[in-house]
């Protein structure tokens, strides 16, 4: 299930990260990496980004770069 | 010199840190990259002189941004006698693989867990005792904002520095469940507070709004109370100058007299009104970004930005461009994406800037009744804000693609302004911005003035004058938007800085008046010096043509000769082709 559909305070952890090797890495220091749960604070509204939570800090993520994200479904 | 760096991630409170330490200024708010470039102060400690740097954040000793990589390039150096690992309690675990490549480096570290009464509000418990047992290097908890732990760390960092030069002898972090051991936290660790406030400020549908709203407020609040200073002021201004300087001057030439009263007395007094206005912005502007909601812009942006190959950060950077355009264009740092930094860097000199602001200020009021005086300059912003989203579209239709790179950025948790730290800010720009703009209003007046009043012999602006020599030769370029040639030299002037414009406009309002009159110099252009359709054309021309040679050397730095020559050709033909219409439009109305 792509991270993109996930509805307002859902909770799934991540699955698998679709980027390149730098991006994943960056992904990975602001808290986004496989395995790690996140909750959906602000969920994507049209292409309006979507808002996370992910071990107490929150991050902004474009729709379509969370359409690369895979999350295992709730 | 003892020299000790200040480092570790993005929004942690480096500088905060760095200020109170150091007791110094420093920019600090609630955003993640407010430090682009390092700070650097020299202060006494410990009986001798030490220098302190305060470095841009970093998540890792590679990758990242311009800004990550300036301040990575610096530890690889290890050019430091104590360098200082500044992390955020509340955040500790996702940090820790830089404390781990940092001990990797067996630099002589310091860590300051900072935050720590956030992470007390939020149920999280830090031992730092225990980091520092099984470290090896000193560990405290502080907190910057509520200045706890200061003193322990300023005493802990003089105690580094009077020993000798020693590295860590743990070269990693322990394995295992260590991290159990020194960071416990609630099951679900979340800021209630913020999630509430962030359902209500990012609702899909009011989020906008209500930001436009608080934007509206914040600038109708400087204008109201800063404006009706401003007229105290002015009063002020003017009777000293009816009062005794006339009564002084009334036996100078009239040239002279004209040079010192309508020039530089009326010129540096018009700087001086602004300052409440000035001051006032700044100060919300502190307290907006501390606050984390300016943050926020970025996310109920980014949806619009995206459509013209910019990211909601560019937004964020062009509202901290009204203060100066030079800070944003380096602030752009924080954006990793190569060609969005450049379109964002490109779009930022048309972030109309306190500069020109008084100028636009001075001619709307000098020509336009106070309501249609409002309305011109909102409408020179929606221009600031067109001018941007233009530009930006055709650069991204006329640049390369690249490599993709993902926007994913850090939302800080809302916090309540501090008042001080947004008052030092307030006060810090206003220093600065009086201490360039006075210098540079006085070189505007001087050399305006030697334009028109050379070659010697020649009475102020007549045809023989330098100025309007050069002001017919410019003639077919500024004709079409209806710009009588004086004004062309104060806007050639401009070139150097927006506010030499005003000291120009000063001299010309006053010569164009005469000189030796006690009237108020701006009552020559409201009885039809300048037209008011010319006026417009020329504020529009103003508010996008070249950047000030300030702005044009940081794009120099930062993107080179061609983001410089790119910015210098776009911006003059985009004002000409504006002015232009804007003009031609104008006199359908006004004639």
């Amino acid at each position: 299930m792509w991270l993109s559909k996930l509805g307002k305070g859902v909770t799934a952890a991540i699955k698998d990260i679709a980027f390149s090797t730098e991006a994943t890495q960056r992904m990975h220091h602001l808290g986004l990496s496989i395995g790690q749960e996140v909750c959906v604070i602000r969920p994507c509204h049209g292409n309006s980004p979507m808002m996370l939570r992910t071990n107490g800090a929150y991050l902004m993520l474009r729709r379509c770069d969370a359409d690369k994200i895979t999350v295992k479904a709730p | 010199m003892k020299r000790v760096a200040f480092i570790g991630p993005p929004n942690v409170g480096k500088s905060s840190l760095f200020a109170r330490l150091g007791g110094v200024y420093s920019p600090i708010g609630n955003w993640a990259g407010l430090t682009v470039t390092v700070k650097q102060a020299t202060v006494p400690w410990c009986g001798s002189m030490v220098e302190l740097l305060d470095l841009p954040g970093f998540y890792a000793l590679s990758g990242g941004g311009a800004d990550e990589q300036l301040a990575q390039a610096m530890v690889e150096k290890a050019d430091a006698d104590v360098w200082v690992l500044v992390l955020n309690a509340v955040h500790l675990p996702r940090q820790l693989g830089l404390l781990n490549e940092l001990l990797a480096r067996q630099l002589p570290l310091v860590v300051l867990v900072n935050q720590i009464d956030e992470a007390k509000r939020l149920g999280v418990q830090v031992s730092v005792e225990r980091m520092q047992q099984d470290l090896g290097i000193p560990v405290l908890a502080v907190s910057g904002k509520a200045c706890i732990g200061m003193d322990t760390a300023q005493q802990m960092l003089c105690k580094q520095l009077q020993q000798p030069k020693t590295t860590t002898q743990t070269t990693h972090l322990p394995t295992g469940d260590w991290l159990t051991h020194i960071w416990q936290a609630p099951t679900i660790l979340a800021d209630s507070t913020s999630e509430k406030l962030d359902a209500i400020l990012l609702h899909p549908v009011w989020g906008l709004p209500l930001f436009a709203l608080a934007m509206t407020l914040m600038f109708q609040t400087v204008f109201w109370i800063g404006g009706t200073i401003q007229d105290s002021l002015a009063e002020v201004f003017s009777l000293v100058s009816e009062t005794f300087l006339l009564p002084y001057t009334a036996h100078l030439p009239a040239w002279l007299s004209g040079f010192l009263i309508n020039g530089v007395y009326e010129g540096i007094a018009t700087l001086f009104s602004f300052v409440p206005l000035v001051a006032l912005f700044f100060l919300l502007m502190a307290a907006l970004t501390e606050s984390g909601y300016l943050a926020r812009m970025a996310f109920l942006a980014d949806d619009l930005m995206s459509r013209f190959g910019l990211e909601g950060r560019s937004l964020v950077l062009t509202v901290m461009g009204m203060g100066c355009n030079v800070p944003a264009v380096l602030g752009a740092r924080i954006i990793p994406n190569r060609r969005m930094r450049y379109l964002t860097q490109l779009t930022l000199p048309f972030s109309l800037c306190s500069a020109r602001f008084q100028v636009f200020i001075f001619i709307a009021a000098a020509l336009f009744a106070p309501w249609q005086a409002a309305f011109v300059v909102m409408g020179l912003y929606v221009l600031s804000l067109a001018a941007t989203l233009v530009t930006a579209w055709i650069g991204q239709k006329a640049m390369a693609k690249g490599v993709y790179e993902p926007v994913v950025f850090e939302m800080p948790s809302y916090r309540i302004p501090s008042l001080s730290a947004a008052y030092r800010s307030a006060k810090h720009e206003v220093v600065e911005f009086m201490k360039r703009a006075s210098a540079l209003i006085v070189f505007g007046v001087v050399a305006v003035w030697m334009l028109l009043n050379f070659p010697w012999g020649v009475t102020a602006g007549d045809a023989n004058s330098y100025a309007a020599v050069v002001g017919r030769t410019l003639a077919p370029i500024f004709d079409p938007m209806g710009l009588p040639e004086l004004y062309v030299i104060a806007l050639l002037f401009g070139l150097v800085a927006k506010e030499v414009v005003l000291g120009g406009l000063m001299l010309l309002m006053g010569i164009a008046q005469n000189a030796t009159d006690s009237e108020n110099a701006l009552s020559a252009a409201i009885n039809g010096n300048l037209p008011p359709d010319a006026a417009l054309a020329m504020m529009a021309f103003i508010l996008l043509y070249t950047p000030c040679l300030a702005t044009l050397s940081v794009l120099k730095q930062e993107g080179g000769w061609r983001l410089m020559f790119t910015s210098l050709a776009w911006s003059f033909t985009l004002a000409w082709i504006v002015a232009v219409a804007i003009y031609q439009t104008a006199r359908i109305f006004f004639h």
